[in-house]
């Protein structure tokens, strides 16, 4: 890689937390749009996040993302108004820009070339290019160095009947996600050697289908804010409550039964 | 022999970033950025740099508005200014060739080839002068 390849990527690499922050947002303008429900505040930070998407990714190698964030301003730009013909390709078109801004992500970050996927260069066909996921109650898998709260977070959610394992570091939590299959990962931030930020983006980029959560005594917005842009459903503060540890791995598991069931449907 | 100056204007971190990295790199350029339009006429009447490269849409001046300002101070009018705009505003060309603009690069662009479209710009409007 030359010099200018290798700070272009750093720079990306620097900038994907804001890009993937846009896209969440394009993500809830179509889904007022398709809710009828588009109101100008959210369709003006639409249109303006989905402009600066249009305007940097193919700078970063993503023309399609370019291209995908180019029409989705376009849509923006006309408000809620009446139902348009392409609407019916909004979720596949932002589903596609997220998917290849995570492929760029985490081909960056492991350093391997980029998943191959003609569909998604083909554009939104990529969406169809999914086998169906099965959807099933699945293991969560609670990792922390500090065993004595990894126990505690095991029993508390062994006794509300879900099937728990639990290690003491991100090196283990790796290993059991290669061999087994997770529904829900949830892990503390702060750990020797790999942090759980690091451990989630590992996991959205190698298990997709993994749900990720995470759990620290650190109350520090900008991490909680970090965790979201990599793609975890949540972030819960220690010391935790029973009740919101187990609402939040319903709420994690719930979103991602939702999330497969898109997936098999497009 | 110092480097030609260009002054890079445009909100956005990642698009200074990247550029700044590309005019440096390929085309050896003396490189300053301002992230809006007030502070960019203030930097180009203080700097004087040979080009200014202008981001158009801005939230707080946006660039016809900024080169407007260029225009109107002797200072600065016969600075070369080429406009950076997004692929969707593209059709505005025509609009910004009249303002009198040396030229429009399209975002996103091509770190690799950003400075030879620059230098090609700016070589055939010192050609028309």
């Amino acid at each position: 890689m030359s010099a200018l390849a290798a700070s272009v990527q750093t720079i990306f690499d620097d900038n994907s937390g804001a890009f993937l922050r846009r896209v969440t947002t394009l993500e809830q303008g179509v889904g007022a749009i398709l809710a009828g429900s588009l109101g100008e505040s959210l369709r003006a930070y639409a249109e303006a996040d989905a402009h600066k998407l249009a305007g940097s990714l193919g700078t970063f190698g993503l023309p399609l993302g370019s291209e995908l964030a180019t029409r989705l301003e376009q849509r923006f730009a006309g408000g809620q108004g009446p139902a348009a013909p392409d609407d019916a390709h909004l979720t596949q078109m932002v589903v596609a820009l997220r998917k290849q801004l995570e492929a760029h992500i985490c081909a960056s970050g492991s350093s391997r070339p980029e998943p191959e996927d003609d569909t998604l260069i083909a554009g939104l066909a990529a969406i169809t290019g999914h086998g169906p996921v099965a959807v099933a109650p699945g293991r969560i898998l609670v990792v922390d160095d500090d065993l004595p709260v990894r126990e505690v977070l095991a029993s508390i959610l062994s006794e509300a009947g879900y099937d728990v394992r639990h290690v003491g570091s991100a090196k283990e939590a790796r290993e059991v996600l290669e061999h087994d299959t997770i529904a829900l990962l949830l892990s503390d931030v702060s750990m020797p050697g790999e942090t759980g930020l690091d451990l989630i983006r590992f996991a959205l980029c190698e298990h997709p289908e993994t749900a990720t959560l995470l759990i620290s005594a650190l109350e520090d917005p900008a991490i909680a804010q970090v965790a979201m842009d990599y793609g975890a459903y949540g972030y819960l503060y220690k010391p935790v409550r029973r009740s919101a540890v187990l609402i939040g791995v319903m709420n994690a598991l719930r979103r991602r039964d939702m999330k497969l069931r898109e997936r098999r449907a497009t | 022999m110092s480097s030609k100056h260009i002054l890079l204007v445009d909100d956005e971190d990642d698009i200074r970033e990247v550029a700044t990295v590309s005019l440096r790199a390929v085309g050896g350029w003396r490189v300053s950025s301002a992230t809006g339009g007030s502070q960019a006429v203030a930097m180009a009447r203080r700097e004087r740099p040979d080009a200014i490269l202008l981001d158009v849409m801005m939230p707080d001046v946006d660039g016809p508005t900024t080169f407007r300002r260029l225009q109107e101070d002797p200072m600065t009018r016969e600075i070369p200014v080429i406009f950076l705009t997004a692929k969707a505003q593209s059709a505005d060309r025509r609009e910004f060739a009249k303002l009198g603009v040396a030229g429009t690069l399209t975002k996103p662009f091509d770190p690799i080839t950003l400075s030879d479209q620059i230098a090609s710009i700016l070589s055939d409007r010192a050609g028309v002068s």
